[in-house]
């Protein structure tokens, strides 16, 4: 083992040397790119469309591409580039391919997004680039092969190592990495294809922002860290504010503790003389296991007023909406959740174990019952893994500050935005007409869109639950007929670019959508006009006389107006839009140290007898193709904190996988009576009742927040 | 030369070289031989090679487990030196495609143009090829809104005033708004494409749009929103943007044209080095 080797070189190895020195050293061997240099920014007041009183601009800032391991792993191909030119209406193909590398499916948008913005995950983006390319040199390690599941031959002991491999994002410290990039001689390798992936991703930004006068399309350049301590979600989007960024993503395994997080991007952003601004957005609470919204630090300790204000300022933002489920509020009896029938929207963890008799065979328990983490297919479950709880937490949290510290600040004071989280590069693919499913080849035909428990259908999934038995509660991905087809940001703006939307974002003046383009307005304040719905200058008058979403209210003992008014989406050429059914006002306060909550319908009709055939999709009765209404609060205390968020409904319509079967069992010649036959028919959900038929397409405003008045 | 060839300075000089290049040829094959059939590993490497596998304290310094790898490695390694005497690597797909796509990066660099186009060459460029650089139709509009009422006579009332209201030219296109209900989209259009337009107001909207006049007042048009009257002030027509404007889009075109155009010569030229026939 210690031999000292006497390497005698002779002419012809010298020639070899020299003809492939340019292949070692990447020169020819490696894809390369170079960074685009950027173009100045877009002064406000350019654009062709600025408008003083804003506009409402629909994206998407939940992405992934071929450049995350779990999407490239399902064969997904599109890199950020072809993300971008989805986003602005250009049909791109999807997997999976034919024999010859063909595509056997393409996608569209019916109308394109305004903004958009890819989140590759930052862990793992290096090995995604090596472990699907053939030209890297570890193309054919164990590692890598495990990854494309051809396990073919692997060793117990690679498995191990690939476990061990992926466990990092699960295991608590982030400091446990092996991989092919935990090899000292990959190190060089590793940081140039990482380099080249986010170079890549700045160069695609870049590419398709419009710079022109039109400012039709905007982009942001980001990535998602992807901390899963314990299965219990921390994943947050990274954006930036322009073309100013960090060298590098910084990912899980670079700051493992969401505040260490915060503390690297102000050192490495905020903090720099570039100018660089940044901000995050937690997705997914609802996988959260108790941890998204615990206010406490890495070791345990409450938070310190700076802490709370840290995270206030770093995480303005909240994604409520995306494809694995609604993260608003569970339908469950105090304490539990909320005594809220319009809870039962879209969730992934349906219902909380109570102890009650009543409890379903499937419901979760609750973290402090468990052992287990926030797996989709049944881990546990907090109240504070849902918004409208945790923006409760906030209030008390903030009161708690202030006792202790004589000052503090509300750390889950944030606004909302919906998004897709599509692992296809089809940012804003949310048509329940045409979605074509959450990632490769995982999920693209209808039979596996609709599977009950349906698992990773991949080979990796199979090789490692042979290893490994509870790797497959781990790694599944759940009822799949659960996912949704995913949400919109909005944002309200000056105009479409960046530093307009960024602004807007950090001043929370945004709401989110379950897909639908429904146009949602709010303005609050004691001096709104009782007639302001009727005003055509609603937004300048609205924002002269109150405040808008996001924003909170100022210091007074009046019980303040809120002027809500929706506007129905339009639809496209093809499909119209759906009717208004109602909007409602929700309001959590804080009362004698204790949270409460309440729900009112404010305008609309809820009884209006809406409904949808579902054998064939038509919608039957009437709705409202607007809504507008100035209301207030008949239970008003100026004394207790308290927050208001408004959220609109639609009339009800066939839900994805509704459309999808119905034409599926027509195209095959099929009825439910022929398929509830056969409990193994590859349609059977289609049929069973296990999944919702129809839904209630929403939007849901950022709250206002009133603060105590005394 | 005879004379030279029999002298015998020229004669030892001549059989030393034969000799010193028969000797150099007999070393460097035995060195060739020597180096095709050792395996040598090196004490840095098995390190690396066990921090890769195992990453786990516990199992550092597990002697059992480290002799495993290592001899895995080697195993592995004869294999590989065994597979490529036996030409193994010939005819493998994976092998062929991994090859290719090595040889696909050498040619995109070396089909990298020496120098960057010249401004002539981008103008000449743009004019050559205007069609991918032309705008959409895009028009400016002022918009007046209707709320509908649940009854049918209250609309007719409502359409009725406003249409008189704008006949009569009393109020500014600006100000005409005022009419009319808030509408959360806005009440003035700059330069819009008709498929925004759609996405706004609805496909009714858009489709009258683009019959109507400018600079004069037209609606009610019923839409899912509700009535809308419209005032178009501008129309701007699909244009090729100027040169000016599209500098740098141009320059990467061009720049991504003469990379592909050199690199298919490349290619072209590497397959005219081959002899193809086709059998049946």
């Amino acid at each position: 083992m210690n031999n000292v080797n006497l390497v005698v070189i002779n002419i012809r190895t010298w020639f070899y040397i020299l003809l492939s020195l340019p292949l070692m050293s990447g020169c020819f061997s490696e894809p390369t790119v170079e960074l685009i240099t950027p173009g100045p920014e877009i002064a406000l007041g350019a654009c062709n469309n600025f408008d003083a009183n804003k506009n409402p601009y629909f994206g998407d800032l939940h992405t992934h591409t071929s450049f995350s391991l779990d999407a490239i792993q399902f064969d997904t191909k599109n890199d950020p580039n072809m993300a971008y030119r989805f986003a602005k209406g250009e049909a791109i193909s999807l997997p999976p391919f034919d024999k010859d590398g063909n595509s056997t499916r393409t996608t569209q948008l019916e109308r394109p997004l305004d903004f958009a913005g890819v989140s590759d995950h930052a862990e793992f983006l290096a090995e995604a680039n090596i472990c699907f390319n053939l030209d890297s040199t570890q193309y054919f390690s164990p590692f890598c092969g495990i990854m494309r599941g051809s396990t073919e031959g692997t060793s117990p002991l690679d498995m191990v190592a690939f476990i061990l491999g992926l466990g990092p994002l699960a295991v608590p410290g982030g400091n446990f990495k092996p991989s092919v990039c935990s090899h000292s001689k990959n190190k060089a390798l590793c940081e140039r294809r990482e380099a080249y992936a986010w170079v890549s991703t700045q160069n695609a930004a870049e590419k398709h922002y419009d710079r022109s006068e039109n400012c039709e399309f905007t982009t942001f350049i980001g990535y998602e860290w992807s901390g899963t301590p314990s299965i219990k979600n921390k994943h947050r989007n990274v954006f930036f504010k322009d073309s100013n960024v960090p060298q590098r993503p910084l990912s899980y395994f670079d700051a493992p503790h969401p505040i260490e997080l915060w503390e690297k991007l102000d050192e490495n952003c905020t903090n720099t003389t570039s100018g660089c601004e940044v901000l995050a957005i937690p997705h997914n609470s609802n996988l959260g296991g108790g941890e998204m919204f615990n206010p406490v630090t890495e070791n345990g300790a409450p938070y310190t007023p700076a802490i709370a204000a840290q995270r206030a300022r770093m995480e303005p933002l909240v994604e409520i909406y995306q494809h694995k489920g609604a993260s608003e509020c569970i339908n469950s009896q105090a304490p539990f959740g909320s005594s809220d029938e319009m809870c039962d929207f879209e969730l992934i963890i349906s219902d909380i174990c109570t102890g009650d008799e009543t409890d379903s065979d499937t419901c979760s328990p609750l973290c402090s019952d468990s052992v287990l983490g926030a797996s989709l297919t049944g881990g546990c479950i907090e109240p504070s893994d849902f918004i409208r709880s945790t923006l409760k937490r906030g209030l008390a949290e903030e009161s708690r500050l202030i006792e202790e510290n004589g000052f503090g600040s509300n750390p889950f004071q944030f606004g909302f935005i919906g998004s897709t989280d599509n692992h296809n590069a089809t940012p804003g693919a949310t048509d329940e007409f045409s979605w074509e499913g959450h990632v490769g080849t995982n999920d693209d035909t209808v039979e596996e869109r609709v599977g009950v428990a349906a698992a990773l259908n991949n080979p990796l999934t199979d090789k490692l639950t042979e290893h490994l038995p509870a790797i497959e509660e781990l790694t599944s991905l759940g009822n799949l007929g659960a996912y949704s087809a995913g949400g919109l940001a909005v944002v309200w703006a000056e105009q479409n670019s960046r530093h307009a939307i960024f602004d807007s974002m950090k001043k929370k003046e945004t709401y989110a959508t379950s897909g639908t383009r429904i146009v949602l307005r709010m303005f609050a304040g004691d001096q709104i006009a009782e007639d302001l719905c009727a005003d055509p200058d609603f937004a300048a008058k609205g924002y002269s006389q109150g405040i808008a979403m996001g924003s909170k209210l100022p210091s007074s003992t009046q019980n303040p107006a809120f002027a809500v008014s929706a506007l129905m989406d339009a639809g496209t050429q093809l499909h119209p839009g759906t009717p208004l059914q109602r909007i409602q006002i929700v309001k959590g306060w804080e009362e004698n140290g204790e949270t409460h909550e309440k729900v009112f319908d404010v305008a609309g009709n809820p009884n209006n007898g809406a409904s949808v055939n579902t054998e064939t999709c038509e919608t039957v009765g009437s709705g409202f193709s607007n809504l507008c209404t100035v209301w207030h609060d008949p239970e008003f205390n100026a004394a207790q904190p308290a927050f208001y968020y408004a959220k609109v409904l639609e009339n009800p319509t066939c839900r994805w996988n509704q459309r999808q079967c119905n034409i599926s069992k027509n195209e095959q010649g099929l009825t439910c009576t022929d398929i509830n036959g056969d409990a193994e028919h590859p349609l059977a959900a289609c049929c069973n009742g296990t999944l919702p038929s129809t839904v209630q397409e929403r939007a849901w405003s950022s709250p206002v927040w009133h603060r105590a008045s005394l | 030369m005879k004379h030279l060839a029999s002298s015998s300075s020229i004669q030892f000089i001549v059989i030393g070289a034969l000799l010193f290049g028969l000797n150099n040829f007999v070393q460097s094959s035995s060195s060739q031989e020597r180096e095709q059939d050792s395996i040598v590993i090196k004490q840095r490497f098995i390190d690396d090679l066990f921090n890769n596998k195992i990453n786990k304290p516990s199992l550092v310094g597990n002697a059992e487990t480290k002799s495993a790898i290592t001899q895995k490695e080697i195993e592995q390694e004869a294999l590989y030196r065994e597979a490529l005497k036996y030409n193994l690597d010939k005819g493998d797909q994976i092998i062929r495609r991994h090859l290719i796509q090595k040889m696909d990066f050498v040619l995109n660099s070396k089909s990298q143009p020496s120098s960057p186009p010249t401004d002539e060459e981008q103008y000449q460029w743009w004019q050559q090829h205007q069609e991918n650089y032309r705008t959409a139709q895009r028009i400016s509009f002022h918009h007046v809104y209707l709320k509908p009422k649940k009854r049918t006579d209250s609309n007719k009332l409502s359409t009725q005033r406003i249409s008189s209201q704008l006949d009569s030219n009393t109020l500014a296109p600006a100000d005409a708004y005022q009419l009319g209900d808030p509408f959360l989209n806005g009440h003035y259009f700059q330069k819009k494409t008709f498929l925004q337009i759609n996405n706004l107001l609805g496909k009714s909207t858009a489709t009258h749009l683009k019959a109507t006049n400018k600079n004069e007042w037209f609606g009610p048009i019923k839409s899912q929103h509700g009535y809308h009257w419209v005032y178009l002030e501008e129309k701007q027509q699909e244009r090729t943007l100027p040169y000016e404007n599209v500098t740098s889009k141009v320059y990467q075109d061009l720049q991504e044209h003469r990379v592909a155009i050199a690199k298919r010569a490349k290619l072209d030229t590497l397959v005219s080095s081959y002899n193809v026939t086709y059998e049946e």
